[in-house]
């Protein structure tokens, strides 16, 4: 009983019939080959599976599939533009924010959703924001420094 | 997860007539940040879902100057710990809105969710059974209105008979000097259950500023949220600084009814109840 | 003064973080081929039972099921590391709900979930036992025959004679101490791919921290050559201790080569919490005899390390609890009795600290309750008894070049730390600890291979696996270090059983850096004297007179180079046939451990470190507000500082879980909260600030001066907190986690206390 969907990823648009009972993190992987979008606890309690979709940070191991026809979903493979790192991607490479590498696309794609909508974020309103997003690694320290950078010479730009 | 029948209605009409079919051979699709996990671990094992998402209007807050707010079911979690009107005149709806799960899990949550999931712990029970909020609710027969207080039956079991769904919650403007708070205990700063949640809402007179109408609710420590009408009783007529707050702490516990489980131990939330009502109380 | 380097000390960024942060990195369950299978596993449905019958019929049929395994399609033999206890497959006996009973591969992962529901196994019901101190009473039930008692195992140390000391001491402490079993939750699970050809060779991709042991294990489980199991490492998400065990790489692999196609086998996290391999539960009894000026007489210990079903490395674990219980101190009487016990309920194995964080909790906790109540600072009290240089460990081992109490008084500096604090419910805790690099007690060793491109840059093999510390940058480093090229020119990858030079325990026992990093250095340096008695012939010098340093041949104190390292070896390549491929390799020196005493010359290198930890506690609620963490960590030198610092505060992550809110609940061997929803791991706003201090006492056997850093991160933070929490409102807790209820409880015994007095 498929059904048929039509959205956009990253700069793709995709036409294709999924199962109801398809989630989107099921969809994203097994069957786009995005694979830098992870399972971790496929119950919404770790955020590894975060993408956005239509501008939000959701948990795609909650969602259905079906339920992304005509919606624009990111993943961590739309960040780049050509080979030029989105400035989080580079702020979390120079700032040593990645170890295992696991919860990093999560992260990340928070971060953007965060910056997007709140260019200033203070230090309680970044870990508040990540705070769903689990990390065994880090300890989160350089993580939120990493952020913190971004936004900061955001700001600057902003001044000039 | 196991296979199902899928269904997107695109009217209330007709959600209701398919939940009227199919009964309790089916679950509602919100958000699904509590169906999903359950039907990944078996505990729902649902032979059809039906994803009520693709009904217009149900996610819209409306402000009526004269009697209050009016929240669609569907609207997100998210949107209720961010609305500008709601984070000044009602942040005990606010408040509790923010402290559920994680920012992805607010993006998905709904209002309608949260209440039909019918946990004890229900983040957002507690302030709206102390603004005294109603539920609009759509079934085959029309549509119905009840109090939240008589929403909630048992733990995961609400008052809606086959066929109806919630489309709506009313919040009446509370009156003028107003003090509202919602509490909630949990080991983490985010992510978790609450262990005790407690939502106070205080009307005081203008002059004397005696209090005219005293709501406490309480979360997490009975089978559903629920009002602590005695402890009510012991603030009415009293001003915010006369208020026997050890009477309160000790009647507001007889007043709960928690278990122990992997969370919290009944005595530990017995004790967290009250110091988390003083709490509140003093906080306005 | 750290001597120059060019590379190393440097902060370099990751030589993997481009492909994590864009998402190209393949972790275990981001292998995918066509056909290939999907794989589930059935587990046993009691904590302790036997198997009459296992009946696969009804599942075999069900539309895409291509293939089930059990005992049946294995050899019937019992492997394990220490002893042979356990089956890939269990066979007549299931001891705990995590035992492998079958496992089903089919088209995809829902069926084969399906399937495992209609496979109908005969259970014959055994009284199971939880708890260890019933486990080893006579009345309970014998998890294996061969272990009487249910005792796994013993050891011991005999140094001095404590109970002389006890019979003149002044002051004596007696106290027991209780730590929980918790869950490594590295937030990738484990999961493996095997593909098998026609003639048996299995290829198994796998996000495993031990690939060689794995092997080692998997060649004797399924009685097949080396060469016929290659074990290709992907990216790792996470380790710490809980994927070097066999998880789903048994049931692929003999999935694989009943169904001729490749399976993949993804563990779900409830899953993970209820099967794979754990922390070790302890209950410690420390008695310590101390004088009136607080230095430490004598110490006995008692251990009961709570196994779960099987050994795997609890023998292991038991000997470094045993080993660093007395604790980092000058202690001239020691008695350790430590014991392994079995009980049916998931494997204890190694994690971050293995024991040691326990032993450390105990340890340290108690000489603060000493401290206390002979009123000298916890600070002053560790000072006055920390081991120097020259002092010997618990087993007898002279230490040399050690820098205990560096990270004592550098840590107090940093954090202005006051015994007595003046707020109200606030307090500051200190906790020391000692622990090794390298496998303690064991003979470690690791090889390595670093070789050419013709161009000039540099492969390094290696056999130790990255699992995010940044192993294969430190590697990196070093090489390149030592070859004296450009870090940006070395590339190291993760390991292939079928490519890479042995290695021992793999990313285990904080030992890549020490064991890994000396084999590196090793084969670059080989590889270094093949080039310069190249360049010598060339340009007519002695070798000793020839360095490279940043890609360029120099002669030594000339600043003009004489060519450039790639044109070297182009031409070592054409048209002179000559490949430059260097091998080294390093050993450590373990001797056993006399069985009676626990001395010996065990262990090569001591690591120290020193947190303290500042809270602030709720005394309505007992919740433990951690306001900041400093920890000062001897790690001999810096290789990559900001890598070391990112261990720290992952480190502390954990032990600050540890201390506070993690723990696996079980009922009757059931667990309760297999979840990351009821097991609670510090979030990002729950985390405190972190203060790191790399402290650096340059170790003689390292490769340029470093030890490790890994574990030890993770070692004294309970403690810390612990002791913390007893300054700010005066409550001892003894048994970990201190749960807010725990604490509570502790600060209305007080006030009934105060009341009657």
């Amino acid at each position: 009983m498929g059904r048929h969907i039509q959205f956009k990823v990253n700069d793709d648009s995709v036409s294709l019939e999924v199962e109801p009972h398809w989630t989107l993190l099921r969809l994203i992987r097994d069957e786009l080959g995005l694979i830098g979008t992870k399972e971790g606890c496929g119950e919404g309690d770790c955020g590894a599976c975060t993408v956005i979709v239509n501008g939000k940070a959701v948990n795609s191991c909650l969602m259905l599939a079906v339920d992304m026809d005509g919606k624009t979903i990111t993943t961590i493979e739309g960040l780049a533009r050509g080979d030029e790192l989105h400035p989080l991607q580079k702020a979390f490479i120079e700032k040593g924010a990645v170890q295992c590498g696991f919860c990093t696309p999560g992260i990340i794609l928070v971060a953007k959703a965060l910056l997007d909508q709140n260019s200033n974020p203070s230090e309680e309103e970044i870990r508040f924001a990540i705070a769903g997003n689990l990390c065994r690694c880090t300890g989160y320290a350089k993580i939120v420094n990493a952020i913190q950078a971004v936004a900061e010479k955001n700001n600057e730009r902003k001044g000039e | 997860m196991h296979r199902f029948d899928y269904y997107e209605p695109r009217t209330v009409e007709e959600a209701c007539s398919l939940l009227l079919k199919f009964g309790p051979d089916a679950s509602v699709l919100a958000g699904g940040t509590d169906l999903i996990p359950k039907m990944k671990n078996g505990l729902i094992v649902p032979k059809c879902v039906i994803n009520i998402k693709k009904i217009p209007d149900l996610d819209i807050i409306k402000v009526d100057r004269e009697t209050g707010l009016s929240i669609g079911t569907l609207t997100l979690i998210s949107e209720l710990a961010t609305h500008p009107f709601i984070l000044e005149r009602f942040p005990v709806l606010s408040t509790a809105a923010k402290s559920i799960g994680s920012l992805q899990v607010r993006n998905l949550a709904t209002l309608g969710g949260n209440l039909c999931n019918a946990a004890p712990s229900a983040d957002m029970a507690p302030g709206l059974l102390v603004t005294d909020s109603a539920l609009k609710i759509a079934g085959p027969s029309g549509s119905r209105e009840m109090f939240v207080e008589e929403f909630f039956v048992a733990p995961g079991k609400v008052n809606l008979g086959r066929g109806e769904m919630l489309t709506e919650v009313r919040v009446p403007f509370s009156p003028a000097n107003t003090k509202q708070v919602y509490l909630k205990h949990s080991i983490r700063q985010a992510m978790d259950i609450a262990i005790v949640g407690v939502a106070v809402s205080l009307s005081l007179e203008e002059r004397a500023g005696v209090c005219k109408k005293a709501r406490i609710a309480l979360g997490a420590v009975a089978p559903t949220p629920v009002r602590a009408k005695r402890t009510e009783e012991i603030i009415l007529g009293k001003r915010l600084n006369e208020i026997p707050l050890a009477m309160v702490g000790e009647v507001v516990a007889q007043e709960a009814a928690p278990i122990s489980d992997v969370r919290g131990s009944a005595g530990y939330r017995s004790e967290i109840v009250s110091k988390l009502t003083i709490k509140a109380i003093k906080s306005l | 003064m750290n001597p120059k380097s060019e590379v190393i000390g440097l902060s370099v960024p990751k030589l993997d973080s481009l492909e994590k942060v864009t998402g190209k990195a393949r972790f275990g369950a981001d292998i995918y081929f066509k056909r290939m299978l999907h794989g589930k596993i059935l587990r046993s449905k009691y904590p302790h039972a036997r198997i009459l019958n296992i009946d696969t019929g009804k599942a075999e049929r069900l539309p895409g099921v291509k293939g089930i395994v059990t005992w049946k399609d294995a050899p019937d033999i019992l492997i394990g590391m220490y002893q042979n206890d356990w089956r890939i497959f269990a066979k007549e006996r299931v001891r705990y709900l995590g035992d492998v009973v079958a496992a089903v591969a089919a088209t995809d992962a829902d069926i084969a979930s399906e399937a495992l529901g209609l496979i109908d196994v005969e259970y014959e019901e055994l009284p199971a036992v939880f708890d260890p101190m019933e486990a080893l009473s006579p009345e309970s039930p014998l998890i294996h025959d061969t272990f009487p008692g249910n005792i796994g195992a013993r050891r011991k140390i005999r140094k001095g004679d404590p109970n002389k000391i006890f019979k003149k001491a002044e002051l004596i402490f007696e106290d027991t101490f209780k730590t929980q079993m918790v869950d490594h939750c590295h937030i990738e699970p484990h999961a493996a791919v095997a593909d098998s050809d026609i003639s048996g060779k299995l290829t198994i991709w796998s996000c495993t921290q031990a690939p060689f042991n794995n092997r080692v294990l998997l060649s004797r489980a399924l009685q097949i050559p080396m060469n016929k199991i290659r074990i290709i490492t992907t990216h790792v998400g996470g380790a710490f201790g809980g994927k070097q065990d066999l998880m789903a790489e048994p049931a692929c692999a003999l999935l694989a080569r009943k169904t001729g196609r490749p399976v993949k086998i993804v563990i779900d996290r409830r899953e993970e919490f209820i099967a794979s391999t754990v922390r070790h539960p302890f209950i410690m009894t420390y008695k310590t005899a101390v004088n009136r000026q607080g230095k430490i007489l004598a110490r006995q210990i008692n251990l009961i390390q709570d196994f779960g079903a099987y050994n795997d490395l609890g023998e292991g674990v038991l000997r470094y609890a045993t080993l660093m219980s007395p604790g980092p101190y000058r202690i001239d009487h020691v008695w350790v009795d430590a014991m392994g016990v079995y009980t049916n309920q998931q494997v204890g194995s190694v994690m971050r600290g293995v024991g040691v964080p326990q032993v450390c909790f105990a340890g340290e906790s108690q000489l603060d309750m000493i401290a206390t109540e002979i009123g000298i600072d916890p600070y002053h009290i560790r000072m006055m008894n920390a081991v120097k240089n020259g002092d010997t460990a618990a087993d007898g081992q002279e230490l040399v070049s050690i820098g205990y109490q560096e990270t004592l008084m550098r840590v107090r500096e940093e954090s202005g730390y006051q015994w007595k604090s003046a707020r109200k419910n606030h307090g500051l805790g200190i906790a020391s600890m000692i622990y090794t690099c390298g496998g303690a007690g064991r003979h470690d060793y690791s090889a390595a291979v670093v070789k050419l491109n013709e161009d000039g840059t540099v492969v390094v093999l290696t056999g130790t696996p990255d699992v995010g510390q940044g192993s294969r940058t430190t590697l990196a480093q070093i090489a390149a270090e030592e070859l004296g090229v450009k870090y940006e020119d070395v590339w190291v990858d993760q390991p292939d059983t079928d490519l890479s030079p042995v290695d021992l325990y793999g990313a285990n026992a904080t030992r890549i850096t020490y064991v890994g990093g000396n084999a590196v250095k090793a084969a670059a340096a080989d590889a270094k004297d093949q080039i310069l008695k190249r360049a010598a012939e060339k340009w007519r010098m002695e070798p000793e007179r020839l360095e490279i340093v940043q890609g360029r041949v120099f002669e030594k104190a000339n600043p003009e180079p004489l060519g450039n390292l790639k044109d070297l070896v182009m031409e070592m390549h054409r048209p002179l046939g000559l490949t430059v491929i260097g091998k080294g390799s390093y050993h450590t020196t373990g001797v056993p451990l006399d069985p009676e005493t626990g001395q010996s010359h065990v262990v090569d290198l001591f690591l120290f470190a020193t947190q303290i930890a500042e809270v602030e506690v709720d005394p309505e609620t007992g919740l433990v507000h951690v306001l900041n963490v400093w920890a000062a960590h001897d790690v001999g030198r810096a290789i990559n500082p900001v890598n070391v610092e990112g261990q720290i505060e992952g480190g502390i992550q954990m032990g600050l879980g540890f201390a506070l809110t993690e723990e696996i609940v079980r009922e009757k061997g059931k667990t309760l909260n297999p979840s990351f929803l009821d097991y609670k791991l510090f979030t990002a706003l729950d985390m405190p600030k972190i203060n790191t201090i790399n402290v650096e006492v340059p170790e003689p056997l390292g490769p340029f001066g470093a030890r490790g850093i890994g574990e030890a991160t993770t070692i004294p933070t309970a403690a810390a907190i612990a002791n913390a929490v007893f300054n700010a409102v005066g409550v001892r807790v003894k048994e970990l986690p201190m749960t807010a209820e725990r604490i509570l409880e502790g600060i209305k015994e007080k006030e009934v206390e105060k009341k009657l007095k």
